[in-house]
């Protein structure tokens, strides 16, 4: 069992109401706990034993539980209902963290990774754990996790920087997800003052990955006819998902512009991860942390990145149910080998109206100079 | 029950009045007591028991309140600040987090019984196209037609309602916004995780929009500073805030913005029945009919002549009357109400409407999915 999990193993939400057995006196012990892990919070770099103990002494007075099973969640309700030992848990992580966010502990001690899938975050979210660890003496991320499937921004729909983030890392790390470059997740950053790192990967390579990621053997069985009759990548030029190339253009694009002359973001490529890696995560680890990579470091990204290829044991999601008829997505200019002539002209045709439309998409040229393809 | 009704809103709302340093926590106060528990545990229960009994469960939760209250003792105050309007879940008190505790499994039980089916209704709208006043209807509506009482829930230091804690994005606390059901308000963005929520949330949706070159104009002539428009009266009398609103597609209240959201609501939910679109221009063609749809669509009942003349009555005061919301210090008409239809061809120059329409055509050659704007508004070219 993971940090993450230990923080917060969860009672089957089915009888909650049977398991609230208040028991005496024992629950004003909790006050003076939280009122210290308040007060202490700011002068501490992790606040992790203070919470486990308060956990266990909630479990104490609560009856311990047992793991939550996750058909028992709401998708996207994750934080309905709660146990009040989670309840008396929360309460001191969220006064924990308001007085960390009104000292600005976070400011060089929380990081986004915004990226979309398929351009290597789960390699990045592990590189900067390493980073954080080593160089800054962050430890791992903790906090609440309530039988999520893609992290801390399921909340808010997997778009947003909603007001109970930190709770998933009080102690500050990188929080990662696709987050939507919409006002309120920008100002946010700006008032919050958080760096960013924007990760980033060419929307046609991109595609290709994401249409090879299938989950089960039915999903490959239908993407391999689809690829046959030439229509696999209809579906991710039209519609309004969070995957199609529309929706990839706009969140680079919106990103671009709106935090380009902040001081908070850090661009980087996929491509240039592949072509340099220690190039590309020197940069990296200097934006987090004012210094140069060091070899220890260096060495541990090396063994990362070979276990994170096709095959590898950190490889994330059902990876044994991806299916590469022509070649692993992985490759740079994969697109070459998938997409037919149709899909180049309807691909451009897109992009084309997509920098007519939008006068500040622009920045997407000096990212991607070759982001039209060549027919 | 009005008494009981403004003790409770009061106690929510309070958060928002004062100001205190929360850190400053008095462990003093607490004083340890099996009684108090006892009813804190009991308050719990009988919420939780009646929660798919009753219609509203304002007065669980107030007994609730007070027995946290009287366990807890005096309590530190929500702190207002510009930090605290983006994260207002933090910090929380003893009694609150155990008032939230209550809410969280109720709503959490009546999500599980789809009890907020026909009892929650989403409006989602732009500024200015009259929002305030079908949110006032829609409330009478369901007070008087279903018999629902107001919303209560939790406030925390919040402006302008549930949707300020993520922006335009339904979030997992939503629920505890209206836990009796009700109306939540706001220009909800129509991506593709709000789609999915709305429909887990099992909520009515209604949509209300307005031709966007008059809401253009009327966002145009409330000066102020919102999320990073900033405009005066001479901005208006100049005319630089519609070309701003024309040509700054970062802008929240930019016309490129609004085109994207009616395209995505009405693509990700127009097909469904419980989705149901108003436009502004309906409304004052003819109220009557478009607040008899609004009626048959929430409670799938005629509307009754009773019901009109108190919509009638709400509409007078609306148009630069009592229930006018915002600062109306702040709005300037140098050329007429911007309430009126085809309000953009007193205020709008030849250079502007050319910008407008370029504008709209670039956005309709690159959404593939645009043609549903035509469905609502053919007109939305301007000559």
């Amino acid at each position: 069992m993971g940090a993450l999990e230990k923080i917060l193993h969860l009672g089957s939400r089915k009888n909650v109401g049977q398991q609230m057995l208040w028991q005496g006196d024992m629950v004003s012990e909790f006050e003076p706990l939280i009122s210290r892990i308040e007060q202490d919070a700011p002068y501490k770099l992790s606040i992790f034993p203070d919470i486990m103990e308060l956990k266990n002494k909630a479990e104490k007075v609560f009856g311990s539980v047992a793991v939550c099973s996750e058909d028992s969640l709401h998708s996207n309700m994750i934080d309905l209902p709660v146990t009040c030992a989670e309840a008396i848990v929360q309460l001191g992580l969220r006064r924990a963290v308001n007085t960390r966010l009104m000292s600005g502990w976070y400011q060089d001690k929380l990081f986004f990774l915004i990226n979309s899938e398929k351009s290597s975050s789960t390699l990045h979210e592990i590189v900067i754990r390493i980073m954080l660890k080593d160089t800054l003496g962050l430890t791992e991320n903790f906090g609440i996790q309530r039988g999520l499937t893609y992290g801390p921004t399921e909340i808010g729909t997997e778009a947003s920087i909603h007001g109970l983030i930190h709770m998933y890392a009080p102690d500050g790390g990188v929080l990662r997800s696709p987050f939507l470059p919409y006002h309120g997740n920008y100002r946010r950053i700006k008032i919050l003052k958080n760096k960013v790192i924007l990760l980033t990967r060419h929307p046609a390579d991109r595609m290709v990955a994401r249409v090879c990621m299938n989950n089960d053997s039915t999903g490959v069985k239908l993407f391999n006819e689809k690829l046959a009759a030439g229509t696999a990548f209809n579906e991710m030029f039209e519609l309004n998902i969070n995957s199609s190339l529309r929706y990839d253009l706009e969140w680079m694009s919106g990103w671009l512009f709106t935090l380009k002359h902040t001081g908070l973001l850090y661009q980087v490529r996929y491509e240039d991860m592949l072509k340099d890696p220690h190039k590309h995560f020197n940069g990296i680890h200097k934006f987090l942390t004012g210094q140069e990579i060091t070899q220890s470091i260096s060495d541990q990204i090396s063994d990362k990145m070979s276990r994170t290829k096709s095959g590898g044991d950190l490889q994330p999601g059902a990876t044994k149910a991806r299916s590469y008829p022509k070649g692993y997505s992985g490759k740079v200019g994969v697109w070459r080998d998938y997409f037919n002539e149709k899909d180049i002209e309807t691909y451009n045709k897109i992009v084309k109206s997509f920098l007519e439309y939008d006068p500040k998409a622009e920045g997407l040229l000096d990212i991607y100079p070759d982001l039209k393809l060549d027919e | 029950m009005e008494e009981i009704l403004e003790n409770s809103l009061q106690f929510i709302l309070s958060r928002t009045e004062k100001k205190s340093d929360t850190t400053n926590y008095s462990r003093e106060n607490t004083i340890a007591s099996s009684e108090s528990l006892k009813k804190i545990q009991w308050a719990l229960d009988n919420i939780l028991d009646a929660a798919l009994i009753k219609n509203s469960l304002l007065a669980e939760v107030n007994a609730l309140r007070e027995a946290a209250d009287q366990h807890f003792g005096p309590q530190p105050e929500a702190v207002e600040s510009d930090l605290h309007r983006l994260m207002h879940e933090l910090p929380v008190n003893m009694v609150e987090a155990t008032v939230q505790l209550g809410l969280r499994l109720v709503t959490n039980k009546r999500l599980q019984a789809n009890w907020y089916k026909d009892r929650l209704i989403i409006l989602i709208n732009a500024e200015k196209s009259g929002s305030t006043l079908h949110e006032i209807v829609i409330r009478d509506i369901q007070l008087h037609i279903l018999k629902q009482e107001a919303n209560f829930g939790i406030q925390r230091g919040l402006r302008y309602g549930p949707t300020e804690p993520a922006y335009g994005t339904f979030h997992g606390l939503i629920p505890l916004f209206a836990p009796d059901g009700g109306i939540l308000r706001g220009p909800f963005l129509g991506h593709a995780g709000n789609i999915r929520f709305v429909k887990e949330l099992g909520a009515k949706v209604t949509f209300l929009c307005r031709h966007p070159a008059d809401r253009l104009v009327a966002r145009g002539c409330m000066t102020g500073d919102f999320f990073g428009l900033t405009t005066s009266k001479e901005d208006v009398d100049s005319g630089e805030v519609f070309s701003k609103l024309i040509n700054e597609h970062a802008l929240p209240q930019s016309l490129s913005t609004e085109l994207h959201w009616m395209v995505d609501w009405l693509e990700g939910l127009g097909h469904s029945e419980r989705f149901h679109i108003m436009r502004y221009e309906d409304m004052m063609k003819d109220a009557k009919a478009h607040f008899e749809k609004l009626h048959k669509f929430i409670t799938n009942a005629p509307m009754s002549d009773e019901t009109w003349l108190a919509i009638q009555s709400n509409m007078s005061r609306t148009s630069g009357g009592d229930l006018q919301p915002g600062n109306r210090e702040e709005r300037h008409y140098p050329k007429g109400y911007s309430g009126n239809i085809g309000v953009w061809r007193d205020y709008l120059s030849k250079d502007q409407i050319t910008a407008y329409n370029d504008c709209v055509k670039r956005f309709v050659d690159y959404h593939p999915h645009s043609d549903i704007l035509f469905t609502v508004y053919p007109d939305i070219y301007i000559e």
